[in-house]
């Protein structure tokens, strides 16, 4: 699993939405699934939302690319500038993405699955989950 | 319900989440599980549009320190706050936040909801919804 690019990242989180969907879907109609639809479904909440946090991982590096390219002599003020929002950026991987990732990890992991394909499904997601957790701890120094 | 700081959209999304769960305990026990889902989705969503007001604090904290900074070059200064307003924290605000909150608004819109106080609980939350969209549509839009 390649991670190492936020292209990346956003890739293996819409392939997962994607999925676990399909997955969900495929309970509606399931019989002796018990309570395993409401597992894939907030799990798929999770996943939407961390997909969100992604975009918004970019939008904070789009921003201080952006404000990177402001030509000036005035290197250090320009340092001090683009210093916060980095900060910003952890602090935001630190108690917001990361959070979320932990927390669908934890509510998928404690799910009581009672079919085969929720096990399967349980299995792979939180592999997964925590590949991505494990990344973004590695590259945001957390 | 007041909605111009940050704090009171924050304090009344709580309070949602709150009542939300409140509303899918009431019903949990009953045989048709229609109302408890479309209760279920619903406060997930308002979690995470929790997350997304609690990120926008963090823009906002980053936007007034960066103001803070002394300097002699307000030109400059200005360039990089701009930056910063309009490729992040409006991007943010159009691209992550209204999103969520207006497919929050559509799910639960869409939602038939069986019982009394389902229908009550879907107009009341309708309502707050359509508040929060009308303050935060065009918010940082500078």
């Amino acid at each position: 699993m390649k991670l190492d690019t936020l292209a990346q990242r956003h890739k293996l989180i819409n392939d997962l939405v994607k999925k676990g969907f399909e997955f969900e879907e495929s309970l509606i109609h399931a019989e002796n699934s018990g309570d395993d639809w409401g597992g894939a479904m907030s799990t798929v909440e999770n996943l939407v939302t961390i997909e969100e946090m992604i975009r918004t991982e970019e939008i904070f590096l789009v921003t201080y690319g952006e404000m990177d390219n402001v030509r000036t002599r005035n290197f250090d003020e320009k340092e001090i500038y683009l210093s916060m929002v980095d900060d910003a950026l952890i602090y935001f991987v630190d108690t917001i993405l990361l959070r979320r990732i932990e927390f669908a990890f934890d509510h998928l992991n404690g799910w009581n699955f009672v079919s085969d394909g929720g096990k399967k499904f349980q299995k792979t997601f939180c592999k997964k989950l925590d590949a991505l957790r494990k990344k973004y701890q590695d590259i945001y120094d957390l | 319900m007041k909605l111009e700081t940050l704090d009171q959209r924050f304090d009344l999304v709580k309070e949602m989440i709150d009542e939300g769960f409140a509303f899918q305990e009431s019903v949990a026990d009953l045989e048709d599980d229609n109302d408890w889902a479309g209760a279920m989705v619903t406060v997930e969503n308002l979690a995470a549009v929790e997350d997304m007001i609690c990120t926008e604090e963090i823009f906002m904290d980053t936007f007034n320190d960066m103001g803070h900074v002394r300097t002699s070059n307000r030109d400059e200064q200005e360039e990089f706050i701009g930056i910063f307003m309009y490729e992040g924290l409006n991007s943010f605000n159009e691209e992550v936040l209204l999103p969520r909150l207006r497919h929050t608004l559509e799910v639960l819109e869409n939602w038939g909801f069986r019982t009394e106080d389902g229908v009550k609980f879907k107009d009341n939350f309708c309502e707050k919804l359509n508040a929060l969209i009308k303050k935060y549509d065009g918010l940082y839009d500078i």
